[in-house]
């Protein structure tokens, strides 16, 4: 008797085992939102770790292999993930690839889609969809995690609005190491100019600094912002050419390292950073 | 020419040396023009704006705040309410936040708000909440 229970309880964990999804997570933002709303139904990889610069990270043979076993890859945009035909490839068409980017607005022109809340809920919703798809027996489970996940995200919009509403429209300057605060700066009536372009190789020339240097100086602009050790020399040059201060280093690139690890601590950190720099 | 090679060599030093501050500006002339500060910014003046509300249901509280400061709050207001203020109003324009607290319970609450800014623009705007609200309006 006591063997058949213990062979029913194997065969129960088996099940429940099976029925949790395997997920492979290219960006730091798509494993907390797949996360959130998978809950303990899913079993998330997440490859590129919080604080690992997206544009630098190259998928090596281990995660090609958890590629292989995925049912469910998450990547943010081709122009962030330059490997996706090699997830592709490695998936061998058992899995399904979700680029998110490609799916919301705004994305084609400014990869870095993140930075609005908009744009994270519209993630979020995509992602329970495809979870819901994919075990449409946790439809309920997955929609209640997406709902609460989502009463978050709009908390967090409030306090980034009301932050925001802290510095005078006629000082939103954004001048960012690389351009990757478009859909942030419409969002909140900024102007961007970016040192350099949308991927980190768009490294910025001589004309092109002179330019930033302009702008700082017939705009008034009081900050600049670095994104960790991306062109010091460029951004040295312009503090003293210009005496504008380094207002501090923004996450762009998606999750920072701790505490900066999950997406109310990236929005909190960049928009204090901004607000109080630009004041 | 006669002296040491020692006194020869430092003499060549020491009209490097004075030549030095000339050769650094012709080598970094963005450097020479860093003294120049940066212009000081023209700071909008402050100027009279005009707020009318009207609430669907009194509410409990009402703050208005301007840069994160109050500029009118009123506890248990009338259905209608007039208030003034003098804030700095830049070509871009201006962001009120707006906090409100209903009587618990309210559902589909509002508060119109009409302004007028200091040169003679109406603004209309509706904030709806449940029991409470708390919004960022944009004039400009």
């Amino acid at each position: 008797m006591k063997l058949l229970g213990l062979f029913l309880l194997l065969i129960a964990c088996a099940r429940a085992d099976e029925a949790r999804l395997r997920v492979s997570s290219f960006s730091t933002v798509l494993t907390e939102i797949v996360r959130e709303v998978g809950g303990e139904k899913v079993d998330v990889t997440g490859h590129v770790k919080p604080g690992v610069d997206p544009h630098e990270f190259s998928p090596r043979p281990a995660d090609l292999e958890a590629v292989a076993s995925s049912e469910l890859i998450l990547v943010s945009s081709r122009h962030i993930e330059g490997y996706v035909e090699k997830l592709r490839e490695a998936a061998g068409g058992k899995s399904v690839l979700l680029e998110i980017g490609a799916q919301l607005p705004g994305a084609a022109e400014d990869p870095h889609w993140w930075h609005t809340i908009g744009n994270i809920t519209r993630a979020t919703r995509i992602v329970r969809d495809e979870l819901i798809r994919q075990r449409p027996a946790l439809r309920e489970q997955f929609s209640a995690n997406a709902a609460d996940y989502t009463e978050r995200l709009e908390k967090l919009e409030k306090w980034v609005k009301a932050k925001v509403a802290e510095l005078p429209r006629d000082r939103r300057k954004l001048v960012t190491n690389h351009d990757s605060f478009g859909g942030f700066a419409k969002e909140f009536g900024f102007e961007v100019y970016p040192i350099a372009g949308i991927t980190k190789n768009d490294q910025p020339g001589g004309r092109k600094v002179a330019e930033i240097i302009g702008v700082i100086r017939a705009q008034g602009v009081k900050a600049i912002f670095s994104e960790d050790t991306e062109n010091p020399k460029v951004i040295a040059q312009i503090t003293r050419e210009t005496g504008v201060k380094i207002g501090g280093s923004l996450l762009a690139d998606g999750l920072g390292a701790k505490p900066n690890d999950t997406i109310e601590a990236m929005f909190r950190h960049n928009v204090t950073t901004i607000v109080e720099a630009l004041k | 020419m006669r002296g040491s090679p020692i006194l020869r060599a430092l003499l060549a030093f020491v009209a490097l040396l004075a030549l030095a501050p000339l050769l650094w500006r012709i080598t970094h002339p963005a450097a020479s023009a860093r003294a120049v500060q940066q212009p000081a910014r023209q700071q909008p003046e402050n100027a009279k704006v005009e707020v009318r509300l009207l609430f669907s249901t009194p509410p409990l509280r009402v703050v208005f705040q301007h840069l994160g400061r109050d500029v009118w709050h009123q506890l248990m207001p009338a259905v209608q309410e007039n208030f003034s203020c003098e804030i700095p109003w830049p070509k871009e324009g201006v962001e009120l936040h707006v906090i409100i607290a209903w009587p618990e319970g309210t559902r589909s609450a509002a508060m119109r708000v009409r302004l007028t800014a200091p040169d003679g623009t109406d603004h209309d705007r509706t904030v709806w909440g449940d029991a409470s609200a708390d919004d960022v309006l944009t004039f400009k």
